[in-house]
């Protein structure tokens, strides 16, 4: 992950990130760098209201904590991305409108509107563009009260994996208004690994890792 | 040499023995994993209660270490953590452990054999269900580091949580050293020869089991601790030379814990309460309160601290009201806060704040305060001293 000030000043943080789509869609994220945030976990567990329950383990004092996540508009470790832009993308958490078709990059795109269920949602709508071929999202634009545009999020790079999945190498969101920027650099993607449940257990985040 | 010299030159033996075990025994197949870091600190005594530590000055070199070895696919791991603090004073050097173990995972169970930390509890005040570890009343920081507790561990997963047995054969005494055992007594603590209801000092069996499940919102445990106090009593004595000191006294306790958080959005409910029975008879302990989150960076906590024993707590924290805000920055962290006394109104304020400067290189000031009148205060109370620390640290 790049964070990018206005100044032009750079940020990195490393991160692996397990993920296990099901009844409740469960995010394990382990910090590699900054290294005094290193083996820090945090665990997403999706609840069936929409919101996530979340645990944060401490290596420094082998702790295991329950935090908040009720505030899904704020920023996702510290940068442009919010927690709702990463982890709330089910088709039941929006209401939709089609807007029609459109070229973008030479290719021919679906271009749709969709509104946040959630009251707590830091958006008031967000247009999608995703392409006619294989339904691959490019570009997200976000808005905010009274129509403002604030952000735009840009997927590059899409490979298929085990043969279906299509996945981003990178995706980039600009801040219009403040200028800040993110950039999410995706490596080593995996299917399949065999994880389960229990991997994705609040009662064993504390295992030695 | 005396007697902490010895012993710190056994644990570096074996430590030095295990590390080339470690590295050259195991499957090669395994994957290892490092990791460190040195601290500097400073730290200055602008005001104790004890007048042979007012305007002092400490240095203080803290290295720590951490390799982790696993094998057969993840499911067998060796951690060694040592840590290594040297004192410009001289007085407080120690060589010890926070890991030192074994361990074997299975999907519904796990075991594990040697030294371990264990974190048990929910509020941020205080830590009555965390009883397990020794701690290192030395150095400073939100928790303190702990002494790895020799043990063998064994978890489970059945359908109705988490069940965690733990055996401990051996006790692991509070170091007072040197001067430091004074550092906020005005009469210094002498951990030369601590106190037993009975038996010898090392082979001191303990043993703890918990339950624990999250259910909702709500996240719960259970939990019940047979054995040693590792917090120490400070009994008034004398020396032969007829110096007054106070000597360690370590009650044998059972221990009956309850801890629950409920979160519900912006607010996070938490408690923690305990009964144990030390010789002087039964009492309660409790901590509870909550924490608002305002934004993910933004939080404010207030919780109450009681203690049954009153002004006979080992504590200071008996009845005290305890407040702060953390603040998280994009390269660092705000916390302050304090603890005030609801009927003495003393009070000891804490600053923390740590900036990071590159990817492995934090820096971090934390000072304290204590207002208020200290003949108020049990003459051991800890809250009796200002200061300001600085640190530097390296990760590696």
């Amino acid at each position: 992950m790049l964070l990018r000030d206005r100044d032009g000043k750079e940020r990195r943080r490393e991160l692996r990130i397990s993920a296990l789509e099901g009844d409740a869609d469960c995010i394990l994220l382990v910090f590699d760098s900054p290294r005094d945030l290193e083996g820090t976990a945090l665990l997403s567990v999706a609840r069936a209201d929409g919101d996530d329950d979340q645990w944060l383990y401490l290596p420094a004092f082998k702790r295991v904590k329950r935090v908040s996540s009720g505030v899904r508009s704020g920023s996702f470790m510290g940068s442009e991305f919010a927690y709702e832009d990463i982890t709330s993308q089910e088709v039941d958490n929006f209401t939709y409108r089609y807007v029609g078709s459109e070229k973008l990059n030479g290719k021919e795109m679906v271009v749709v509107e969709r509104y946040p269920r959630d009251a707590q949602s830091g958006y008031s709508r967000q247009v999608v563009w995703v392409d006619a071929a294989e339904y691959r999202t490019l570009r997200i634009d976000y808005y905010v009260r009274e129509d403002t545009p604030l952000k735009t999020l840009r997927f590059r790079g899409y490979r298929r994996y085990a043969g279906r999945y299509w996945r981003p190498a990178e995706m980039e969101m600009v801040n219009h208004r403040s200028g800040a920027s993110t950039k999410l650099i995706w490596r080593d993607y995996a299917f399949g690994t065999g994880l389960d449940k229990r991997d994705f257990d609040p009662s064993r985040l504390d295992r030695i890792r | 040499m005396d007697r902490s010299r010895i012993r710190a030159s056994w644990r570096a033996l074996i430590a030095f023995l295990l590390l080339i075990v470690v590295f050259t025994g195991l499957p090669a197949s395994g994957t290892a994993q490092t990791r460190g870091e040195v601290r500097i600190e400073g730290r200055w005594l602008t005001w104790s209660s004890s007048p042979y530590h007012s305007h002092r000055y400490d240095g203080t070199l803290v290295v720590r270490g951490s390799l982790i070895r696993r094998w057969s696919d993840g499911a067998q791991a060796v951690a060694v953590e040592p840590f290594l603090r040297v004192d410009a004073g001289g007085e407080r050097h120690r060589f010890d452990f926070r890991s030192l173990s074994w361990s074997m995972r299975r999907t519904a169970w796990e075991i594990e054999i040697g030294m371990r930390e264990i974190f048990w509890g929910v509020t941020e005040s205080g830590h009555l269900i965390d009883v397990i570890n020794q701690r290192d009343p030395e150095v400073s920081g939100e928790a303190g580091v702990k002494f790895g507790q020799p043990m063998l561990r064994v978890r489970a997963w059945p359908r109705w949580g988490t069940v965690d047995l733990v055996l401990m054969p051996v006790f692991r005494e509070r170091p007072f050293a040197g001067s430091a055992g004074a550092l906020w007594s005005p009469i210094p603590v002498d951990d030369g020869e601590p106190q037993f209801e009975w038996g010898p000092r090392l082979l001191r069996p303990a043993s703890a089991i918990r339950w624990s499940q999250t259910l909702g919102a709500w996240d719960l445990g259970l939990t019940y601790f047979k054995g040693t106090n590792r917090q120490p009593r400070l009994q008034p004595g004398r020396k032969e030379s007829g110096r007054k000191i106070l000597v360690p006294h370590y009650d044998e306790i059972d221990q009956l814990g309850i801890d629950a958080q409920l979160t519900a959005g912006s607010w996070l409910w938490k408690l923690e309460t305990a009964t144990l029975d030390p010789e002087e008879g039964r009492y309660v302990a409790a901590v509870g309160g909550l924490e608002y989150v305002f934004a993910d960076y933004f939080s404010i906590f207030v919780e109450y601290l009681f203690d049954g024993r009153g002004d006979g707590a080992t504590t200071s924290f008996e009845d005290d009201l305890y407040s702060a805000v953390r603040l998280l920055l994009p390269d660092g962290s705000v916390q302050a806060g304090g603890y005030t006394d609801r009927e003495s109104l003393n009070a000891v304020l804490f600053l923390r704040v740590d900036r990071r400067l590159s990817d492995a290189v934090v820096i971090g000031l934390e000072a304290r305060a204590f207002l208020g009148r200290d003949e108020r205060e049990p003459p051991h109370a800890r809250r009796q001293h200002t200061s300001i620390s600085l640190t530097a640290t390296r990760h590696f």
